[in-house]
């Protein structure tokens, strides 16, 4: 039972999104309920929308705008004028909510964006979510059965984690998938296969995390360009805008990769300190 | 029931509560209250309430863990929802539609009920043109108005 635009007739199928944009075809935002049964009648009986929707005493729906992001938009209009060539505010333009890859989008401390499709038609089931001791990360324990397509897969990084993994994305790579098969047991049983953790019961953990590194190359303490010092202490010299998404899991022995989109770089990190990289 | 959001943050379950129509069908069911679904959620909104940060923050993150058990109940083996909207609240929204696409998806029985009529704002009507499509009840939680309009499209739309 979908939903036509009043001003070109598009229809959309119930429960789209995409009339949240406003109108694909004209950008109108104003929509009216139609049944199935009069679906077509504006062309066939060569009638206006406005005209339908007068005899079918359906209300006509206006999407409307949330207040903040209204402001938001005239904030950065100036800027975005004053970026040379546009070229920054093009850089800066959101990614629509439901293009998203990933479930939960941690903008900040508290403050998270959900993607609830995605939820609803994943089969992963997200146990928790979380920060600590003021560093962010994304403890997403996600079950996961890998039916998601990667793109590419590089080489596996291994290493041995003797305490609370922690792993984090970063780099250029806007959205890259972080495998993990480990070995512990108090993780569920997951027949994914790893290539070496066989003396317990292996699960794959598959997470999809977005990079918005402000920091393209994060520096080491050491000062060594692209190593990465999260460590377990969660690197109290590095701020949170470090690593905006990661996971950690329990301990055990880990095997880990990373998927970007070909031609991107992506790298992971591990909690001692000792960057592993693809 | 407190006036700070996501007071629910975990799913509470009921089960065998037997609902008697006035004609004498009854429903037995096991029913699942779930913490309310959001695309956003921000700890800076409990601050209005006057919350300490640290506690907005833990109470954002739950609130996130809490839509993430909604949606997976949603995937569970149901037979029907109940879905609470905010009658003062525009019911146009993205959460709104985008949910009730879901259930329809699945071919789940729904019924949309229109809670805070009891608030001089509140317009259930709008709720009605949004979703011609579903049962919609108006009540007053709060108050209680209305309950048994809602325990008879329970029992019209959920037995089997």
């Amino acid at each position: 039972m979908p939903h036509k635009c009043t001003k070109c007739g598009r229809e959309y199928k119930d429960g789209s999104t995409e009339i949240l944009k406003g109108c694909a075809s004209c950008g109108n935002k104003k929509f009216i309920y139609v049944k199935e049964a009069d679906i077509n009648r504006d062309v066939l009986e060569e009638k206006s929308m406005d005209e339908l929707a007068g005899e079918t005493k359906e209300e006509v729906l206006e999407v409307v705008e949330p207040e903040g992001k209204k402001e938001t938009r005239q904030d950065e209009a100036p800027a975005a004028a004053e970026a040379k060539g546009g070229v920054k505010a093009k850089a800066r333009k959101e990614t629509g909510m439901f293009d998203r890859v990933e479930t939960i989008r941690i903008v900040g401390p508290g403050s998270y964006e959900l993607n609830i499709d995605k939820m609803a038609k994943s089969d992963e089931r997200i146990v928790s979510v979380g920060w600590r001791r003021g560093q962010l990360y994304h403890r997403s324990d996600v079950h996961g059965k890998g039916r998601h397509q990667t793109e590419a897969v590089e080489a596996p990084v291994r290493g041995f984690f003797p305490r609370r993994l922690f792993f984090c994305c970063f780099s250029y790579c806007r959205k890259a998938d972080l495998h993990l098969v480990t070995s512990s047991p108090r993780m569920p049983s997951y027949d994914e296969g790893s290539p070496s953790t066989s003396k317990n019961r292996s699960v794959k953990a598959r997470l999809v995390v977005t990079a918005h590194s402000a920091h393209p190359w994060p520096r080491h303490r050491s000062g060594k360009k692209g190593r990465f010092a999260a460590a377990n202490g969660l690197g109290a010299n590095r701020p949170a805008s470090w690593c905006p998404n990661g996971f950690s899991l329990l301990p055990g022995t880990c095997h880990a990769f990373m998927t970007g989109r070909e031609g991107e770089s992506t790298r992971a990190g591990n909690a001692s300190g000792s960057s592993v990289l693809r | 029931m407190s006036e700070i959001p996501h007071e629910t943050r975990r799913a509470r379950k009921r089960e065998d509560i037997v609902i008697t129509g006035a004609n004498g069908h009854t429903v037995t069911i096991d029913i699942v209250d779930t913490p309310g679904v959001t695309t956003k959620i921000d700890y800076h909104e409990f601050l209005e309430f006057g919350m300490e940060k640290d506690e907005a923050i833990i109470r954002a993150r739950e609130a996130t863990e809490g839509v993430a058990e909604a949606m997976h109940w949603l995937r569970e083996d149901i037979d029907g929802v109940i879905y609470m909207l905010d009658s003062t609240l525009d019911p146009f929204m993205q959460v709104n539609i985008m949910m009730v696409g879901i259930i329809e998806s699945r071919n789940l029985p729904v019924i949309i009920v229109a809670n805070k009529i009891d608030l001089p704002e509140s317009a259930p009507a709008r709720i009605r043109s949004a979703f011609p499509q579903h049962p919609v009840v108006a009540i007053s939680g709060l108050e209680g108005r209305n309950t048994e309009e809602l325990y008879e499209k329970m029992i019209q739309n959920f037995s089997a």
